[in-house]
């Protein structure tokens, strides 16, 4: 099987010397096309600096990170620009919507700059908010407000999509709706999704699981049947 | 709690650290509005401070009596004794031209204590061939050097003056010459009287007094204070009628004296004829015993007697004709604001700063106090949570507010000390600097405005502190519990351009993006556009001044004065010399026109400013005066022509005097005889007053016929150069009185831009570094307030240029509005300074050029960009990572 994303002995070492902080060290692993990924850890175990690394938001210190057959590692800034624009659709846990611009405008600002951009009302009907598109973020509820963040990524059709602890801010319904439209998404579209987060319990909806653990990774296993994010309980 | 204190101290100072830049830009635009408010408001004063000190350093008169015939002893203990009058000193003058120049001197006698002549270098004149001159020629005459003085003819040899050659032994100041270039019209050389020396009285052949320079007891204040002017007026006033009766007087004795010499000499002239006679009766009685040849003989001396008595006859003929028709003694009071050119200049020139200081400071304060208000209630905002916590640490409410107050008062103590500072030193030299190429008043005195320095440091303050404490303080009435949470990002909203579907979907999608930002942050967007546009406003007034005044001269003499030189010639002058000098000015080459006129100064005195000097003009051949000045309409530019029954005065007159056609302004000769004159048309002029009329209408108001007096002349070659010289040549013809340049108000109006000059300059550099601290300021909060949505888009893979262009377009807009609004401010305020700005005898082209517009508004996009280009750096430094971790 040939490897979609190949991270090989990536480093990030924050300080020297004695102030010296391994976020990740020497971390390996590679993920094939279509895979929903699931990098758990304990907190602070590096989990957020990997995926920035992932998503061109961050560089590492040392080692290879290749995407597609191309090493992102050695981008300049200009080139992760690119990479970004192109590749990547990022979901935080805390939506970061633009508060003066409505969902409908929030994900186009997305799709304006990239080149295969999906429409933007589509996305958002098929995440649930065909009628909320009018609506300003502070009009809508948290899980609405992720699911606008998640159309705007999706809406600029990327490779990959990166989520860090998507559902950190939701309730637990509203986090499994979530979940179940990221992995509706992966399966349907066949593009990767990484999912971060602390929560081990969701493990078993992703097809690759990565444990994560004082910036090493303690386990790489790719999960022959996935469950669907319904059955899972927490 | 000392501890606490310690941390809270140490949390003040991070305050401080952290936002530098905006602590320099709060101190930068409270020093410019300082700057600008102390430097414009104390200049004038300093001014006239410093010139006061000058007055009284050279103990100047108050007034002058000037008569065109000398004094008698009877005058002079007259003129002692005027009502307030405290000391008279009495002195005459000669002009003369400096030999082989066109250079004008007028040679005065010493005098020690009134009006004294203050020595720089060397000593005063003791011996009657020493002579001191003006400090201003200490360039181009040493001590020890001789200089020679002549006539207009160039003769060594002026009337009046034992000698013309004398020996340089100093050189002095005086109070009563301090104009550097134009001190005054004279009878000598050009016309316009150049330069001054001092010389001992016995250098003077038969010394007799022709002014007195008067101390008034009754004046309190200094000079150009208001009491202090008027008081001199009303003296001086009072003074005239008096002074009228006594040149009546003297008149009468003149011509007393005159006529007994007359009949005097008819007598002789009678007995010699009758001598004569008694002689040629003898011949012819013994005529019959002589040959023709003895009588031949015998005849001739008879017959040369008879010629010599025939021309005396004449001679006594023509002066008693001339002591009727010939000029009148006059004694002339005037004031120091009369008397002296300068004095009256430099008065006005301090005025108009004064003017400048009232408009200009007021915008760049208003800009600097709402870019400070704005600024400091942000910070406000900014701190809530670290108030939140500090109130819940335990600190009191005052305690959490030190930073604020400590941050705005350092701010606005530094602001205002810098501002006060440059205001009160840079400010005022630099403008006196380039008055002082007109002036000779020298040793600027830089007061210390302790009053505008206070109210300075009171508005500073209020800004500065108030707004950052009020926003604080209504945050501090929440619960420490919620305010540790951040306030919630203000909620999008639709705006009304939305409700316009027409306009709002053809907008481009950044377009939108753009519009709603722009309208989420409406205070903001009040601010910039008002900071733009006030820095746009002030450019173009700025430009526009210079301008405005430059066009002047050119409009003044393309479009209106045609003529070159008025020279005018003694009507009572013998008929031969009136001959030769029509013949001169006939022979004159390269004129181009030439006509007779009438001419004579006269004073107005409107009521809301100083007299003002008149022209009256009649010309001989009405229907050719356009060709030497256009008669128009200011308006509509048609032609108006002389009537029978009324004259046409100049606009900026009629403005001053308030007067209407059909109107009537009162005018006043030199003997303060008042002629009521009605009006019939109000021509265009922009520097100096004048009355014109024809001969009908001047004999139906001054009771007599007119008697052309000058000729106007217009040249082919208008340089100064070639005007100076045909004056010159003209005024050598001895009856000629003096030229009038048309030019000499052309120098005026260059003195007047130079010392603008640099105050425009200065302006504009304030102005433009005022554009571009306010566009800093505002640009800088409205990114750090929206660092994380500019994270955000850099996640989403914007590029450097478009998310300087996402937070740019919204500046460029708001500077595009605000510059459009600066156009219609600038054009108001260019309008309102350039009706006040110019001299009283002149006013300006009130239009501004399109290159005034671009230029203020090429800067202010200029300072856009270089804004554009200090924040990009801080755009492409935002962290994406530390932005999106806080909470939204
Ligand atoms: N800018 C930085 N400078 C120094 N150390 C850093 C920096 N950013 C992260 N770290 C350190 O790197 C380590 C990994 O951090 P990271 O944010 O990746 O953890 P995480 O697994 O995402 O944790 P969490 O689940 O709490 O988000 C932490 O120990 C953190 O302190
Ligand atoms: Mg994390």
């Amino acid at each position: 099987m040939l490897a979609y994303i190949d991270v090989k002995h990536s480093y990030k070492i924050y300080g020297s010397g004695e102030n010296e902080t391994r976020a990740n060290d020497d971390i390996s692993f590679s993920l094939a096309k279509g895979e929903l990924t699931i990098i758990v850890g304990a907190s602070g175990a590096g989990k957020s600096t990997l995926l920035n690394i992932l998503g061109g938001m961050d560089t590492n210190t040392k080692g290879d990170v290749i995407i597609n057959g191309k090493n992102i590692s050695k981008y300049d800034q200009r080139q992760l620009t690119t990479y970004r624009r192109h590749s990547i659709g990022f979901v935080f846990q805390f939506y970061n919507l633009i508060p003066n611009l409505t969902s409908l405008e929030n994900v186009q600002l997305a799709s304006e700059i990239a080149p295969d951009a999906l429409d933007g009302e589509q996305v958002l009907n098929d995440v649930g908010l065909a009628k909320r598109m009018d609506n300003f973020p502070s009009e809508l509820s948290g899980g609405e407000q992720q699911r606008v963040s998640i159309a705007r990524a999706i809406a600029k059709n990327p490779e990959i999509l990166l989520c860090d602890e998507p559902t950190g801010a939701l309730d637990y319904h509203t986090g499994k709706k979530v979940l179940k439209l990221l992995q509706d998404f992966c399966h349907n579209s066949n593009k990767n999704v990484i999912i971060v987060t602390h929560n081990a319990a969701i493990k078993p909806m992703g097809d690759h699981v990565i444990e994560i653990g004082d910036g090493k990774v303690r386990e790489d296993k790719v999960v022959k049947k996935p469950v669907s994010v319904e059955k899972i309980e927490w | 709690m000392a501890a606490m204190k310690k941390t809270l101290n140490q949390n003040i100072f991070r305050e401080f650290k952290f936002s530098f830049a905006r602590f320099i830009s709060i101190v930068i635009l409270i020093s410019l509005g300082v700057y600008v408010l102390v430097g414009l408001k104390v200049t004038g004063h300093d001014m006239r401070i410093t010139g006061n000190n000058y007055y009284t350093a050279h103990k100047m008169a108050d007034a002058y009596v000037e008569g065109n015939t000398s004094f008698t002893r009877a005058d002079q203990k007259y003129i002692k004794q005027l009502p307030h009058v405290s000391k008279a000193e009495f002195s005459t003058y000669r002009d003369a031209v400096i030999k082989n120049t066109h250079t004008t001197v007028r040679l005065l006698s010493n005098t020690s204590q009134i009006s004294t002549n203050n020595v720089t270098k060397g000593r005063l004149p003791k011996a009657a061939n020493e002579i001191a001159l003006n400090n201003s020629e200490r360039g181009k005459y040493q001590i020890g050097d001789s200089i020679t003085f002549a006539n207009n003819k160039n003769q060594s040899k002026v009337s009046g003056l034992k000698q013309t050659t004398f020996k340089i032994v100093g050189f002095v100041t005086s109070s009563d010459y301090i104009n550097k270039q134009n001190l005054g019209t004279t009878t000598a050389g050009t016309g316009e009287l150049n330069s001054f020396g001092v010389i001992t009285k016995a250098a003077f052949k038969n010394y007799q007094p022709t002014v007195a320079k008067l101390d008034y007891n009754n004046l309190r204040g200094s000079s150009y204070d208001n009491e202090f002017e008027n008081q001199i007026q009303q003296n001086v006033n009072d003074s005239q009628r008096g002074l009228n009766h006594r040149a009546n007087l003297r008149q009468a004795a003149l011509v007393n004296r005159a006529k007994h010499k007359i009949n005097q000499q008819a007598t002789e002239l009678k007995r010699q004829q009758t001598a004569l006679n008694k002689r040629r009766t003898q011949l012819s009685a013994s005529a019959s015993r002589l040959s023709a040849t003895q009588r031949r003989q015998a005849n001739r001396p008879i017959k040369a007697a008879q010629a010599r008595i025939d021309q005396a006859k004449q001679k006594l003929q023509t002066t008693s004709n001339k002591l009727n028709s010939g000029n009148r003694v006059t004694y002339q009071i005037q004031s120091r604001n009369d008397y002296n050119l300068g004095y009256n200049e430099y008065g006005e020139n301090s005025r108009k700063i004064d003017l400048l200081s009232n408009s200009f400071p007021i915008i760049f304060f208003a800009v600097a106090i709402l870019v400070c208000v704005i600024t400091m209630s942000r910070m406000g905002e900014e701190s809530r949570i670290q108030l939140g916590t500090l109130r819940a640490l335990g600190y009191s409410k005052f305690d959490t507010m030190k930073v604020f107050l400590s941050y705005g008062f350092l701010s606005g103590l530094i602001g205002t000390g810098l501002g006060a500072w440059i205001g009160t030193t840079f400010l005022p030299t630099q403008i006196f600097k380039t008055y002082s190429a007109n002036f000779s008043v020298p040793d600027f005195h830089a007061l210390i405005s302790v009053k505008w320095i206070l109210i300075s440091l009171l508005i500073s303050l209020v800004c500065t502190t108030v707004p950052g404490a009020y926003v604080a303080g209504r945050s501090l009435k929440e619960y420490p519990a919620t305010l540790m949470l951040p306030k919630k990002p203000k909620r999008g909203a639709k705006i009304l351009l939305e409700r316009v579907p027409f306009i709002w979907k053809r907008l481009s999608f950044n377009y939108k993006v753009t519009f709603r930002n722009i309208f989420r942050f409406k205070l903001r967007m009040m601010m910039t556009i008002l900071g733009v546009m006030g820095c746009t406003a002030l450019l173009i007034t700025g430009f526009g001044m210079r301008d405005s005044l430059s066009g002047v001269n050119t409009k003044q003499y393309h479009e209106i004065v045609h003529y070159d030189i008025i020279s005018i010639f003694n009507p009572s002058a013998t008929t031969k010399q009136k001959q030769a000098y029509e013949r001169a000015v006939n022979n004159t080459s390269g004129i181009k026109y030439q006509t007779q006129i009438y001419y004579e100064g006269l004073t107005a005195k409107p009521r809301a400013t100083n007299n003002q000097s008149v022209s009256l003009m009649v010309p001989k051949q009405p229907t050719k005066l356009n060709q030497f000045i256009t008669l128009q309409n200011p308006d509509s530019n048609k032609a108006i022509r002389l009537s029978n029954n009324g004259a046409i005065i100049t606009d900026k007159l009629a403005h001053l005097t308030n007067t209407k056609v059909g109107g009537h302004i009162t005018l006043t000769n030199s003997t303060g005889k008042h002629y009521r004159i009605k009006v019939s048309g109000i021509t265009q002029m922009y520097v100096g007053h004048s009355v014109y009329m024809n001969a009908n209408y001047y004999h139906h108001r001054f009771g007599k016929r007119v008697a052309y007096n000058a000729n106007m002349l217009k040249l082919n070659n208008r340089s100064d150069g070639n005007i100076n010289r045909v004056a010159s040549d003209l005024n050598q013809q001895p009856a000629a009185l003096t030229s009038i340049q048309s030019n000499g108000a052309k120098k005026m109006v260059d003195n007047l831009l130079g010392g603008l000059n640099n105050i425009v300059l200065i302006i504009t550099i304030a102005a433009s570094a005022l554009a571009f601290v306010v566009l800093f300021t505002l640009t800088n909060i409205n990114v750090s307030e929206r660092e994380r949505e500019l994270a955000t888009i850099k996640v989403l893979g914007f590029y450097p240029g478009e998310v300087i262009m996402y937070v740019f377009r919204e500046t460029f807009i708001l500077t595009f509005v605000g510059i459009l609004v600066g156009f219609v401010g600038g054009a108001w305020l260019h309008n309102f300074i350039m009706q006040t700005l110019p001299p009283d005898n002149a006013h300006v082209d009130l239009t501004l050029l399109w290159t005034n517009f671009a230029t203020s508004a090429g800067l202010t996009i200029i300072f856009a960009f270089m804004v554009m280009f200090l924040m990009a750096s801080k755009i492409k430094n935002i962290d994406m990572l530390g932005a999106l971790k806080g909470v939204d």
